[in-house]
């Protein structure tokens, strides 16, 4: 197992090379001319100009050898300069990640904690009324377009009833907390500032639960079943023969086995958030990496294009990683093996 | 009536009751292909510390009897009575039946490498057994007595096992490790579902002798189901022979063995010296178990049976006495043949 996972992680390298070419080759592929959002569309018709940024972007190299200056530049941790923020790619994405990553997680946890919940209810339930509301009220989450929603919510809670914060990550008028995470929620907690934590907690609740409730639909359709096949085990029979409550049959026995297969997708549903998250950053003006990538992509920033799909492509293989760990530390017999 | 029962021997059951008392037990599943009547009628008791073997093809009911006392069968009309120490167990509610269950009546089960959770530790399992009946023991106290316990059940380097998990353990373990979790709670019956059938032959035995002195030394009363006769002869005081739902013969051991009334009884002991391999039995006794699904009109093993007449195509034969055993055949048993009687 170990060895295994030295061998993932070796080829982290190449995996994420082989993203960042193909990206730079399709966004090279695309007809569209970058300089209308360099110059601005006023100064296409003034060559001086055009001929200067050229210059400066580097767009009068031929494609491989673009190619090859951004790959060096690649391997020094130089993802490039932004076209419209004129500031290092890295460094955008880097101030933007924490955002994503705090919003990602807490809807992570959203979608696990009450998908987790209502697949156990469910499977408890099994063909009956509560099962069937159950497996709805999950469903409507992965059916409802996150912008809709997003919007829906916004309405009620925040105009309608004023019981949530609008968008942002924190009130207009309020300044984040020192920088030592990024996270506002752990920041706050560091600096002892408790009424700035319940406000960006207060925040985060809103455009958490919109993302997270896009993947309670997959986490309890996948416990529900776990759950009913792990019902029909042999060891669930003999743990009922051996006088166990059916709360310790269930929680104990069964739901440990069921989650495996839970474990096994927490990957895939961090990637799929992240996608997700693209939206509804846009939604509640959450300044992450996926309303930068909506920016980058609205003004052809290929820099930043590029830059965002890499650390996509970087995420969606350290989740991976990690998940394989998770799924081995919570199964013995691959843990040993 | 016990008296009346031969085969129980007088000192046995002198002033004593039953622990375990059934009497017309019937188990009907509803199935889509309509029901099927897999316990038809059953009734036997068992006797503090005595060892009562249930023996019969597969398919013939012996594991759906046992599973329905503990109340553990699903879809399925039940009727009939089964007791322990008085108290009716058909139809009780889970939540009395759970302090029966696993405290008072034990069970193991066939296989031993489905029995136990893959990922919880064999210790962690065992405490979970223990713990549903005993709510205030600690969890260091479980645990040291899982040790102990695994120690009688003669499984080495019990503390380091106690931290295994299943699959560290080879089959003969694991079927240690679920008679040292069925003791736990000190139960008076322990019902045992084709224990070793599972099992190499080698190991076979070993775990008939462990259940053997367990039984001693815990003064256990056993039920012990089996396809194997050949087991029966040192494990069990009595056999209950099954056949499509119903008992079919009964009696004590040795004159079961000696002077079996049933043909099917018959059949099984004849294909005994042959049977040095398992899974045997079936293709010994010509033809096909009935289905509980579709019952002939008369007697169930009739279209199997070598000593068949008319008369047993047209009703089924109930246990009569047959010499010293009780068995359901018109042809060998009620004669006027049994004119010996044991207790006489
Ligand atoms: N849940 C169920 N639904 C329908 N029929 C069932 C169900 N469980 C058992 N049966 C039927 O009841 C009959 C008796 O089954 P049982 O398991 O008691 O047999 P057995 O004597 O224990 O056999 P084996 O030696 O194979 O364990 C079988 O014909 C079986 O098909
Ligand atoms: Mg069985």
């Amino acid at each position: 197992m170990k060895r295994y996972l030295a061998i993932r992680v070796a080829v982290m390298p190449l995996l994420l090379f082989g993203i960042a070419s193909i990206v730079f080759v399709v966004s090279r592929l695309t007809p569209a001319d970058p300089l209308v959002s360099i110059v601005g569309e006023r100064n296409l018709t003034n060559p001086q100009i055009v001929a200067a940024a050229r210059a400066r972007w580097g767009l009068n190299d031929s494609v491989p050898v673009q190619y090859a200056k951004y790959m060096k530049n690649l391997v020094k941790g130089d993802l490039g300069t932004s076209f419209t923020t004129r500031r290092p790619v890295l460094h955008d994405l880097l101030d933007r990640l924490p955002a994503t990553l705090e919003l990602t997680f807490v809807a992570l946890l959203i979608g696990v904690v009450f998908g987790v919940g209502l697949g156990v209810l469910a499977a408890r339930n099994r063909n009956r009324l509560i099962d069937h509301v159950a497996r709805f009220v999950a469903l409507i989450g992965s059916s409802l377009p996150a912008f809709w929603a997003g919007l829906l919510v916004l309405y009620i809670f925040y105009a309608r009833l004023g019981w949530l914060p609008g968008p942002g990550r924190i009130d207009p008028r309020s300044v984040a907390p020192g920088h030592i995470t990024g996270f506002y929620t752990v920041d706050s907690l560091l600096h002892g500032d408790w009424s700035m934590f319940v406000q960006s907690v207060k925040h985060l609740i809103l455009p958490a639960s919109v993302l997270g409730w896009g993947v309670v639909g997959i986490v309890t359709r996948l416990v529900r079943a776990s759950l009913l096949d792990e019902f029909s085990m042999e060891y669930v029979r003999v743990a009922r023969a051996m006088g166990l409550r059916e709360r310790t049959v269930v929680n104990t026995h069964a739901l440990r086995n069921a989650l495996l297969p839970t474990i096994t997708i927490v990957g895939f549903l961090f990637a799929f958030l992240l996608t997700g998250a693209v939206l509804t950053e846009t939604v509640f003006s959450w300044p992450g990496v996926g309303s930068y990538a909506v920016e980058a992509s609205r003004k052809l920033d290929y820099p930043a294009i590029i830059g965002v799909t890499i650390l996509g492509g970087f995420a969606f293989l350290i989740t991976n990683l990690i998940t394989d760990i998770a799924y081995a530390v919570a199964d013995p017999r691959i843990r040993l093996s | 009536m016990s008296a009346d029962v031969p085969g129980v021997d007088s000192n046995v059951t002198a002033g004593r009751r039953p622990i375990l008392s059934v009497s017309d037990l019937c188990v009907t599943f509803t199935t889509s292909a309509g029901p099927a009547r897999a316990v038809r009628g059953v009734t036997f008791d068992v006797y503090p510390g005595e060892s009562v073997a249930i023996v019969g093809e597969s398919g013939s009911g012996k594991s759906v009897t046992m599973m329905a006392l503990l109340g553990m069968v699903a879809n399925a009309d039940i009727s009939g009575s089964a007791t322990y120490r008085g108290s009716e167990l058909i139809g009780m509610e889970v939540s009395r039946l759970r302090h029966i269950r696993g405290s008072k009546v034990a069970m193991i089960f066939q296989d031993p490498m489905t029995s136990l959770n893959p990922v919880l530790t064999i210790g962690r399992q065992m405490s979970l057994v223990m713990q549903a009946h005993q709510p205030d023991l600690s969890k260091k106290a479980a645990r040291t007595r899982a040790i102990e316990l695994l120690d009688q059940v003669a499984i080495s380097q019990a503390a380091r096992r106690c931290d295994s998990y299943p699959h560290e353990l080879s089959g003969g373990m694991r079927q240690r490790v679920m008679i040292a979790m069925a003791i736990s709670n000190n139960p008076e019956v322990l019902i045992a579902d084709e224990p070793t059938t599972a099992l190499d032959v080698t190991v076979q035995a070993q775990i008939m002798e462990l259940l053997g002195d367990l039984r001693r030394d815990h003064h256990l009363a056993m039920v012990l189901i089996t396809h194997d006769l050949g087991v029966v002869a040192g494990a069990a005081d009595r056999v209950a022979v099954m056949y499509a739902g119903r008992i079919v013969e009964q009696g004590a051991v040795g004159p079961l063995f000696a002077d079996p009334g049933h043909p099917y009884t018959r059949g099984l002991l004849d294909c005994l010296p042959r049977l040095d391999e398992r899974h045997e039995i079936r293709a010994s006794i010509a033809g096909v178990p009935a289905s509980p699904m579709s019952l002939p009109p008369g007697c169930p093993f009739a279209p199997r049976c070598s000593y068949v007449e008319s008369r047993c195509s047209e009703s089924e034969p109930f246990l009569e006495r047959h010499h010293e055993t009780l068995s359901a055949c018109f042809v060998l048993a009620g004669d006027g043949l049994a004119a010996a009687a044991v207790d006489g």
